[in-house]
């Protein structure tokens, strides 16, 4: 199902890239060298524009040229509207400033979401961005338009002033602002009650939107890997304690684990996607997953997916 | 090597401090910052053998200058040969043995005696034992001197045929000042034997310890450190209540006319009493007896009727408690007859402006007394009625030479004329009374006011206003006075002068009694006398004879010293036997039982009542805490030999260290590690030039 990963980038070579353009093009570009590669990339192509046509559909939509082939009706469903829309909700808090190694999770949380971007306009859809920290900070609406990439980017490149996160206000803001039902991806660590983000999610799905969320996570925060006591300081609060790694890790993990759970359990009873990413994981993967998991939720690949070799579909 | 407080030697322990403090992983080099502690609780701090100690010298120098501190505090000595025995018993005891009138109550006193044997037979061969009586007063039965030379089984029995001597007396309980009695006792003994070792000092009351024991010097007395007090408390089970006079003004407070004459008689319940109800009655039998409710701890007024027409009752009687020391009220015959104070002049009684209205109200309030001033006209003829006391004669205005030689004759008679100069000029009533022809008075100066001078505070007259809170004449202004020439008064005595030397009061003694002389008078155009607190007390004082004594009263308390009439020849005791007085001798002090003494002069027989202290009343017994409170340290185990040993042992133990004094090196030892590990810790702390920049220099 993955891809070779000797054939996968380096996120660190990856992120070494000033240029965020370079970098969602490298990673696209390796995530589309990868699909070649991969004996399951049928998988990841969504096909169900068509359904069959029942009375009182807008004849005008029939597709009369599969029906000349098949001498079936089938509605040609949301042609001109098949776009998609999709919502980039970026955290850009404080807790996304952590790094145990070389980069921060919001450096790779902005290349991750450059890469969608760079991958959705390469196939001509719609990509919107919305940064937040406590609340949100920047709205670009969903444009498929020459030059909308580069403000994206330009977007992206802004420094995050790094506030306390509060993920309950910006995603009611969300809910709020985005009115037109899409694609809304949010990448952030969730690092919040595992209830609040319950209900807040709930927000979302109960708008029509479909959700994907990219959890992104340092590595250290997944082992806790520290090895001597020393005085912690919350990134968000400023609040420190003395731990000792080693008595501490026991419970840290099933704490972190207990909580990821919740939020799995919550999105999947939201039907959310769920995707917990690693920033030492590669970029390309994360497309991978995103793919799949929506090629599962969509429903199984059809035969023009299977025909399809180079465009993957986020659609 | 020993240890006076080894308890300190704990603190050595602090040693673990500094070096648990430094393996305790507390210590974190920087702080990490991380995403959210959310996950994340605080881990206590714990024990790492990764902590590794860098600086032994030093750790090393801190952990000895704690350890020689704890050393010091803990006092070492080296053990010596004691050069005391403690096997003889060495102690000081004061054996205390209570003779108040309490003690007769019921067994207290076989108890009593039973218990002081006790305390005799306890004493061992090297302990030295002092007996002291007490009640009133204290008395040293056997002194520790004369005690150290009788071996110890003379001892005891000379001790004890002493105890077995004495027997409860009628006076009462001053517990306070035996106390300090044999606190002194056995100091004095330390000091006069040159005592260098502490011998245990113990003092053994043995008392019914009752409620009306005084205290009070206990209060100002600093008990000795080392002197212990043990009590040997006796109690009986009687309840008890008391009798007492209740002086004062009982013919003024009567509601009527028909208890006028009544006694009055304060009758206190002890609190411990089961009794409520008593009865009182004329120890004479005469007259009804009146029953007395009082509940326990309470004190009642009873008024007791004078049985009619017949003398006066000597004692009233109570019964009804189970104790009768204390049953019986003694009275002396009420001396109090009716006086009359003549008063020669020519003033209106309701003239505000005149002598009498002033002289009427001075004597309204007397108590003792009921004294009636009897205005005379001083141009008819003076009758002096024999039957009648007359104490006083107020001549206030010039009367026939009859009239004045008949106040004369008056005061060789042992009365008191009292002249007040109302004018200048010829006085020839004085002149006659004084024996001074022709004395011619003159008018004072009239310039401002005078004030008494020169008071004669030793004169009887005087005497009432010697304490320095009364004795301020200054408030009395005289706008006018007589300019007396007491010179040509012979055997006058001038008791007090005006502002520039003119007598103001002036007593010349006539006969047996003597004429009083006052330059100005009370009148309100002469000066402010009258308005004065003093007047009432000068007049007053004028009422007593020549030779009175002003400190007498009829009724007295057992132990007192009483001041007798001038004149007493002897004394005549409840038990009729006659103390006789020699001459020069104004007190008695033989008031040893409570009933009716009597003195002899040669006017006449003068009683007086001596009655039990009313606090030996009060027989409840009192808390030990009390004695505590005061100062006293109590024995917390009664004559425990072992204790005293074990006190005696460390008594020796704490000499022996205070000569030795070891924890002045250690702590001089332990300053100089400190100074070493200041100067270590410096030398190593100090920033160093790596062996490259040394090279480089």
């Amino acid at each position: 199902m993955r891809a070779d990963s000797r054939s996968l980038i380096d996120p660190k070579a990856l992120l070494r890239i000033k240029s965020l353009q370079l970098r969602a093009r490298a990673a696209v570009e390796g995530f589309i060298k990868g699909i070649h590669r991969s004996p399951f990339h049928g998988f990841s192509v969504e096909f169900s524009e068509y359904r069959q046509y029942t009375p009182g559909d807008d004849p005008r939509y029939l597709d009369w040229r599969l029906y000349a082939r098949s001498d079936r009706y089938f509605v040609k469903r949301f042609e001109d509207e098949t776009n998609l829309r999709c919502h980039l909700v970026l955290d850009t808090s404080r807790s996304m400033g952590y790094r145990s190694g070389e980069f921060p999770k919001f450096e790779y949380a902005r290349t991750a979401a450059a890469t969608i971007a760079y991958f959705l306009t390469l196939q001509r859809d719609a990509v919107g961005l919305v940064t937040f920290e406590d609340r949100i900070t920047d709205y670009l609406p969903p444009r498929h338009r020459p030059g909308h990439f580069r403000r994206v980017l330009a977007m992206l490149d802004r420094e995050p002033k790094g506030r306390a996160t509060d993920l309950a206000t910006p995603l009611e803001e969300i809910a709020a602002t985005v009115k037109k039902r899409g694609l809304i991806v949010l990448i952030s660590d969730l690092l919040a009650p595992a209830d609040m983000l319950r209900s807040k999610l709930g927000y979302l799905r109960s708008r029509g939107h479909e959700v994907i969320v990219l959890r992104t996570l340092d590595p250290a925060e997944l082992t806790f890997s520290f090895d001597r006591p020393a005085m912690f300081r919350d990134a968000e609060s400023g609040r420190e304690l003395y731990i000792d790694p080693d008595s501490a890790r026991g419970s840290y993990l099933k704490r972190f684990h207990d909580h990821a759970d919740e939020v799995r359990r919550a999105c999947t009873d939201l039907g959310i996607e769920f995707q917990p990413i690693s920033t030492d994981s590669p970029l390309e993967l994360m497309l991978f997953d995103l793919l799949k998991a929506r090629a599962r939720r969509i429903g199984a690949p059809n035969r023009r997916a299977a025909t399809s070799s180079s465009r993957g579909g986020f659609r | 090597m020993s240890f006076l407080t080894p308890l300190y030697l704990l603190g050595a322990l602090a040693v673990a401090a500094p070096i648990v403090l430094h393996l305790i992983r507390r210590t974190t080099r920087g702080e990490v910052p991380f995403s959210s502690l959310i996950f994340l609780e605080p881990s206590p701090p714990r024990l790492t053998r990764r902590s590794r100690l860098d600086q032994w010298p030093l750790l090393l120098l801190r952990a000895a200058a704690l350890i020689l501190l704890a050393v010091a505090f803990a006092r070492p000595f080296l053990r010596e040969t004691a050069g005391m025995s403690l096997g003889r018993g060495d102690r000081r005891i004061a054996l205390l043995i209570d003779t108040s009138a309490s003690m007769k109550r019921a067994d207290l006193w076989p108890k009593a005696r039973a218990a002081a044997a006790e305390v005799i037979d306890g004493c061992l061969p090297g302990d030295q034992l002092a007996v002291i009586a007490f009640d009133g007063s204290p008395r040293t039965l056997l002194g520790f001197e004369e005690s150290s030379k009788l071996d110890p089984a003379r001892r005891a029995v000379v001790a004890r045929s002493l105890v077995d001597q004495l027997a409860p007396g009628w006076q009462a309980t001053r517990l306070g000042r035996a106390l300090v009695h044999a606190a002194g006792v056995i100091e004095d003994a330390g000091d006069a034997a040159g005592d260098t070792s502490k011998l245990a000092r113990r003092i053994v009351l043995v008392s019914d310890l009752q409620q009306g024991s005084e205290l009070d010097v206990l209060g100002d007395f600093e008990w000795p450190r080392d002197v212990e007090l043990e009590l040997k408390t006796v109690t009986s089970e009687g309840s008890n209540a008391g009798l007492g006079a209740v002086a004062g003004r009982e013919d003024r407070e009567a509601k009527d006319e028909k208890d006028a004459g009544d006694l009055r008689v304060r009758v206190t319940n002890d609190a411990a009493s089961k009794n409520e109800a008593f009865t009182l009655a004329w120890a004479d039998g005469k007259g009804q007896p009146v029953p007395a409710y009082v509940p326990p701890g309470e004190t009642r007024v009873v008024r007791m009727p004078r049985p009619a027409g017949t003398p006066p009752g000597h004692a009233v009687k109570l019964t009804g408690d189970a104790d009768d020391f204390d049953d019986t009220l003694h009275l002396a015959v009420d001396s109090a007859q009716p006086a009359f104070v003549l008063f020669l002049g020519r003033d209106a009684a309701d003239d505000a402006s005149g002598l009498l209205y002033y002289l009427k109200r001075a004597f309204e309030g007397t108590s003792a007394r009921p004294v009636t001033v009897e205005p005379v006209s001083p141009d008819a003829p003076l009758a002096m009625d024999p039957g009648r006391s007359i104490p006083l004669v107020v001549a206030a205005a010039e009367t026939p030479t009859p009239n004045a030689e008949r106040l004369r004759a008056y005061a060789n008679d042992g009365g008191t004329v009292l002249v007040v100069l109302g004018a200048a000029g010829n006085v020839p009533t004085l002149a006659t009374l004084a024996d001074a022809p022709g004395l011619i008075v003159e008018e004072g100066p009239t310039r401002g006011d005078a004030m008494l001078t020169e008071i004669a505070f030793d004169h009887p007259l005087f005497a009432p206003f010697a304490s320095p809170q009364f004795n301020d004449f200054t408030k009395i202004r005289f706008w006018k006075h007589r300019r007396l020439p007491a010179d040509k008064l012979a055997g006058a005595r001038v008791l007090a002068r005006f502002e520039g030397g003119d007598p103001a009061i002036v007593e010349k003694p006539v006969g047996k009694g003597r004429v009083v002389i006052m330059a100005s008078g009370w009148r309100p155009a002469d000066g402010q006398l009258a308005r004065s607190s003093k007047f009432v007390p000068l007049l007053n004082g004028l009422l007593a004879g020549p030779g009175a004594d002003p400190g007498f009263s009829p009724q007295r308390l057992v132990g007192d010293q009483v001041r007798l009439p001038e004149g007493t020849r002897t004394v005549r005791k409840p038990d009729g036997s006659s103390v006789a007085i020699e001459a020069g001798v104004g007190s008695f002090s033989g008031t040893d039982a409570p009933g009716l003494y009597a003195a002899e002069t040669a006017k006449g027989r003068v009683e007086f009542a001596v009655n039990l202290d009313p606090a030996e009343t009060r027989t409840a017994p009192m808390d030990a805490e009390t004695l505590e409170r005061l100062g006293c340290r109590l024995s917390k185990d009664a004559a425990r030999v072992e204790a005293d040993r074990e006190a005696m042992r460390q008594l020796q133990i704490e000499e022996l260290e205070g000569r030795q004094k070891l924890w002045r090196p250690l702590i001089l030892a332990a300053l100089a590690v400190l100074i070493v590990e200041t100067w270590l810790g410096g030398w190593l702390g100090r920033p160093r030039a790596t062996p490259a920049e040394a090279h480089a220099s």
